[in-house]
């Protein structure tokens, strides 16, 4: 997979994590985020098993062990997502929960993995868009929401960062499904513990299935499987980075589709500003122009100092 | 004519026309929530797989991709105006296939380079907007209805869901990790170039590509195939470009 293929894959990611909002919008409050979890998971399993049958087979015990260690990753995020946005606005969620973009790269510096000079560059800029996009206020109330929310962003940044590492010994594919199994499994015991009834617990209507089938298929089957592939050709910096994007996405969809389906956003002079800045954002930390200058500013002094003496 | 057959000579195509079928229905049906004109249309990002499976399995998923649609029509869509839903999405599958092997280079399909980025976007693009043509100017043809809309809905769905969702799943399906065998033409495996025919094949593609966009013009300034005798006349013009560009021999 060249560059320009894995920026294509994990652009069409964001697109679909950015435009699942559509679909969430259609589900219930009464719904909670585990069984949320339970049963688009459930259906996105099922849709993999039966499209991957024949690959099944070749599982074996290490990719089952570190697709668990990733759907139980996944799940913590959910927990304390949970934990964080029933305790501060929707604003400051929204916000924290973007500071992948800080932590990939501060995580990455434990496996001495340093960022680009544009990839810090890059970072700030898409650091002040997402102040603009979130609404975020100085001096908003905060309280033990803000470090939940905090725990969700790090156990996402600490996954990014995991399977980056496992599509490397793992093959994606059943990373992915084995993925899928397990949090659809650890979903349905926390909503066991939250509500004894589960399944039983909901009442059906046929517009909410075609929500969890198509949530199952785009934000989940589709989106983690090319995660998955793309990651393994894709660094964790860059994969933050094109993630960061997701307000972008998000702001152009929710000019494009109609109210029939979703609430429509106010486009505000702070959106198109913090948009802005991410998508130069992006491009800073997406191309290696600075490091180049650095790299040739070196390159001058030192024939400089050798020409001097 | 011959190639369209073929799949129905071997087993393994059979059976890629089913799994066509399968997926199509497995993406359309649950977005016919989604309507965007009643009974006609709605949101469809199923219209990413015939461009990828097109380019992948050639014939089989044109047919799989047209038995796929009118099937899914069952679920609350199906009128007579399903067939034209069925040649449409036919050629969403089959042109690509066409178009990207017209050549005869031996080159598999890929996106591995801009060059070939931007192949499939304007591969994409040709046959979307001639299963639009096909389909809006088709209701209007032959049962006297007049949907502009639906042109435009349907070029909207047949362009944006091929490169947002199409290209993604076409780049996966080519990678390296990927052990799906790419159907080709079998005239380009022979190295059969016969200049004649070639040059044919560009006539009807250039053929077909003007009267596509002078049909979109046409549309765009609110006229009607049905009541219009220059846009009459161009629409033959793209039918026989069609059926030539997608019947012609390959040897």
């Amino acid at each position: 997979m060249t560059k320009a293929e894995s920026n294509i894959v994990l652009f069409s990611i964001t697109l679909c994590w950015a435009s699942s909002y559509i679909f969430i919008k259609n589900i219930p409050d009464s719904i909670s985020a585990f069984a949320y979890v339970t049963m688009t998971t459930s259906v996105a399993s099922i849709i993999l098993a039966l499209v991957f049958i024949k690959r099944l087979k070749d599982f074996d015990k290490q990719t089952l062990w570190r697709s668990l260690i990733l759907a139980g990753i996944i799940c913590g995020n959910l927990v304390f997502e949970r934990l964080g946005i029933a305790k501060i606005p929707a604003s400051a969620a929204s916000f924290i929960a973007s500071l992948n973009i800080v932590f990939v790269p501060l995580l990455l510096l434990i496996f001495k993995r340093k960022p680009s000079l544009n990839n810090v560059a890059g970072i700030i800029i898409i650091l002040t868009g997402l102040i603009f996009t979130s609404g975020i206020k100085l001096g908003e109330t905060v309280n033990y929401g803000v470090l939940a929310m905090t725990a969700a962003c790090l156990f996402m940044a600490v996954y990014i960062i995991i399977v980056d590492d496992f599509t490397k010994k793992s093959d994606p594919l059943l990373l992915g499904i084995g993925q899928m199994f397990f949090t659809a499994l650890i979903g349905f015991g926390l909503w066991f513990i939250e509500e004894p009834r589960t399944f039983f617990s909901i009442v059906y209507t046929n517009e909410i299935l075609a929500n969890i089938f198509m949530l199952a298929f785009f934000a989940k089957a589709y989106a983690y499987i090319m995660l998955m592939y793309s990651q393994k050709y894709a660094s964790p910096i860059t994969v933050t980075i094109m993630a960061s994007t997701e307000p972008v996405v998000t702001m152009v969809l929710a000019l494009l589709i109609p109210n029939t389906f979703g609430k429509t956003e106010v486009l505000t002079m702070n959106n198109v500003i913090g948009v802005s800045f991410i998508l130069v954002g992006a491009i800073f930390a997406g191309t290696n122009f600075l490091s180049r200058k650095n790299r040739m500013d070196q390159a001058t002094s030192l024939t400089d100092s050798a020409m001097g003496g | 004519m011959n190639e369209l057959l073929s799949p129905f000579r071997s087993k393994q195509k059979l059976l890629q026309i089913g799994l066509c079928v399968l997926v199509f229905i497995g993406m359309a049906v649950p977005f016919k929530v989604m309507v965007l004109i009643e009974g006609f249309t709605e949101v469809r990002p199923v219209n990413a797989v015939p461009v990828v499976a097109g380019l992948l399995l050639g014939p089989a998923a044109a047919w799989g991709c047209g038995i796929g649609n009118l099937i899914a029509d069952l679920f609350g869509t199906f009128t007579k105006g399903s067939l034209l839903g069925f040649i449409g999405n036919f050629l969403a599958a089959y042109l690509p296939y066409k178009l990207w092997h017209i050549s005869g280079s031996k080159e598999m399909p890929n996106v591995k380079s801009y060059k070939n980025i931007i192949k499939y976007i304007l591969i994409s693009t040709i046959a979307a907007i001639a299963s639009a043509i096909i389909i809006a100017c088709g209701w209007d043809f032959l049962f006297g209805m007049w949907m502009p809309n639906l042109f435009w809905i349907i070029i909207f769905n047949d362009v944006g869901f091929p490169l947002l969702i199409g290209l993604p799943v076409f780049i996966v399906l080519t990678s390296e990790e990927s052990k799906l065998k790419i159907t080709m033409p079998i005239r380009s495996l022979r190295n059969h170039k016969g200049q004649g025919y070639l040059s044919l094949k560009y006539a009807l593609l250039g053929a077909l590509v003007l009267s596509e966009l002078a049909l979109m013009g046409m549309i765009s300034i609110g006229l009607r195939m049905s009541s219009s005798l220059v846009m009459g006349i161009i629409g033959g013009i793209f039918t026989i470009a069609l059926i030539g560009f997608v019947g012609i021999r390959d040897e």
